[in-house]
């Protein structure tokens, strides 16, 4: 081979040599693996914590309000779009074990018992009080703009997907949605 | 790798420098040449990671080539309660102030005279109040918004970093670590569904809950709907929910002349939504 050939080839593998070992330095680990991009970004989304739960777990240690929901007309909501992300609240309960699920009996009569003692003063309206702390308690909303979110009469609301009431017009214009429609079985 | 055949080469030459002191320039040249392309080839061609990684406990490929997620949104059965606005950006640290948003709700209220009015208070969070007075209403409907997920994404392909990327489910995603947060994809948009991120400084959009989906959770703007009018699933899996709710309804895309391939698909979309 001439010699200007050798040189020649030498230089051009220098170079691409070169080139290949700042190359691996500079494309990140994972690159291209799946594509065009890092294959680790997916991994990362992928690891990423969720703060809504399962809501096969909220059933599992609510089972007396889940039963009342699934029978009820609210049975197509599912317990986090009221009462929020469960997550944190899960993982709360599941460490303290699973014997320290409420007790239903105590819960429900406490309800029942507010409902009928505050019938009038409804500012007043005394709850169960949540033994819950405060960073993994979930809400409980009971005011009147939390149904109306849903059920106040908007033209846009499909009549088919969802009843709605005028609001100046639905009985008792100051009282509590949930003094007449417990939250879990509205028409019960 | 590449240390070890440094060493190997930097002893074989200092044995050789004492043996021959005739060693040349060229010498070197040459040998260092064929080291450097040695240790070249070896960076190209071994991976750190060619396996695949996989989630053993429920048997969940990461990625997962088998999957083409899109989602079904069934206009007949929203009722405009902004819970999926709200619980997108509970899910995924979205800023709580009113300019950005992953997933919102638009009030459209086609006027006899007409005009439409479209409104978006907070994205539909706080839920809507009627504007405009019922008898000048000549037709009105929610339309849930977010990342259509397009199968030909514009803003993929004009990012200058490979920081978005469509994964092998058909999920658009953001590689946070590599955007630029140049915002040419926030521009390139047809469907105003990306913002830059004032907590990251980087662009963020709908990830369709990918590490909800990863762990065998639905999104979560699907988990809050309290009538079932939005659907996720996998367009390859001919019995699933999703092909089953587009058999039976018929379903449109936005902006299809843009030829985009949303996989966002409307039931009942009205023909001025834009
Ligand atoms: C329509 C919205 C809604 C849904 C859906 C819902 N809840 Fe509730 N829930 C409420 C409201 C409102 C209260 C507060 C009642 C009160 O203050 O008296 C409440 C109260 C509770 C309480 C407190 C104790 C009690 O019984 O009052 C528990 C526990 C509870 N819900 C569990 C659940 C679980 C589990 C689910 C899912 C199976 C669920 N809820 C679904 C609205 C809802
Ligand atoms: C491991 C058991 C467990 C799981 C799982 C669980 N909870 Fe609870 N939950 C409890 C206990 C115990 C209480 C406390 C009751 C009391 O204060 O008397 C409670 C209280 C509540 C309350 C009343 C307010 C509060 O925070 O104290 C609500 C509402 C509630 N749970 C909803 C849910 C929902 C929704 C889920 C699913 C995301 C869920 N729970 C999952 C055990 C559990
Ligand atoms: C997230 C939206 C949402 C919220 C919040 C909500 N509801 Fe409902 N509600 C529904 C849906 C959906 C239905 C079932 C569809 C229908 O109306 O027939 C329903 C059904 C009902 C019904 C039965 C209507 C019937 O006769 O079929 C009543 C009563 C009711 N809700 C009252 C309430 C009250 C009281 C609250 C507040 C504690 C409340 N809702 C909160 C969505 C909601
Ligand atoms: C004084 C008790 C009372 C209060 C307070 C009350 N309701 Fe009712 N509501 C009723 C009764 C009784 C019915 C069933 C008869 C009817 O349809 O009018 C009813 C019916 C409904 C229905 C079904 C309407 C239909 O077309 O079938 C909805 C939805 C509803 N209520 C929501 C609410 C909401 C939301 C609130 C709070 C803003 C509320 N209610 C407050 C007593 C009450």
């Amino acid at each position: 081979m001439p010699q200007q050939v050798t040189r020649l080839i030498l230089v051009f593998a220098i170079f691409i040599g070169i080139f290949y070992t700042v190359r691996s330095y500079f494309v990140p680990e994972s690159w291209g693996e799946f594509g065009h991009y890092r294959g680790n970004a997916i991994r990362e989304i992928a690891a990423l914590e969720t703060k809504y739960a399962d809501i096969k777990t909220c059933i599992e240690c609510h089972k007396e309000n889940a039963g009342l929901l699934a029978e009820g007309e609210h049975a197509s909501i599912k317990c986090q779009t009221c009462h929020g992300p469960g997550y944190k609240h899960n993982k709360y309960y599941e460490l303290q074990g699973k014997s320290n699920t409420p007790d239903s009996a105590s819960m429900s009569t406490e309800i029942t018992d507010t409902s009928v003692s505050t019938e009038n003063t409804d500012t007043s309206i005394q709850k169960h009080k949540s033994t819950t702390p405060e960073e993994f308690r979930l809400r409980t909303p009971d005011d009147r703009k939390f149904c109306l979110n849903c059920h106040e009469l908007n033209s846009g609301r499909p009549e088919k997907a969802i009843k709605q009431i005028d609001v100046t017009d639905h009985y008792n214009m100051k009282k509590k949605c949930i003094k007449c429609h417990p939250p879990h079985a509205p028409n019960s | 790798m590449p240390s070890s055949a440094c060493t190997q080469f930097l002893t074989w030459f200092t044995m050789n420098t004492e043996k021959d002191k005739n060693k040349t320039r060229r010498d070197f040249f040459k040998v260092s040449a064929t080291v450097v392309t040695g240790i070249a080839i070896n960076s190209v061609f071994v991976k750190p990671s060619m396996v695949q990684a996989e989630n053993e406990k429920e048997n969940i490929k990461i990625p997962d080539f088998d999957k083409w997620y899109g989602f079904g949104i069934d206009i007949d059965k929203c009722i405009g309660c902004g819970n999926c606005a709200k619980a997108c950006k509970i899910e995924n640290d979205v800023s709580q102030e009113p300019f950005y948003f992953r997933s919102w709700v638009e009030y459209y209220v086609i006027k006899d005279d007409e005009t439409i009015k479209i409104e978006s208070p907070n994205g539909g969070i706080d839920g809507f109040k009627q504007s405009v007075p019922p008898d000048e209403i000549e037709k009105s409907f929610f339309v849930p918004k977010t990342c259509n997920h397009c199968a030909k994404s514009p803003c993929e392909q004009v990012c200058p970093v490979g920081a978005t990327f469509l994964s092998p489910e058909g999920v658009v995603l953001v590689d946070k670590k590599y955007c630029i947060g140049c915002g040419y994809c926030v521009q390139s948009c047809p469907y105003g569904c990306r913002y830059i991120s004032p907590i990251t400084h980087t662009v963020d959009k709908c990830t369709m809950c990918y590490h909800r989906l990863k762990k065998g959770l639905p999104p979560a703007c699907v988990e809050a709907c309290p009538t079932g009018a939005r659907i996720h699933g996998d367009l390859h899996d001919k019995e699933g929910e999703l092909v089953k709710f587009m058999k039976e309804h018929n379903c449109r895309v936005l902006k299809p002349h843009l030829n985009t391939k949303p996989k966002l698909h409307y039931n009942s979309l009205n023909e001025k939504v834009i």
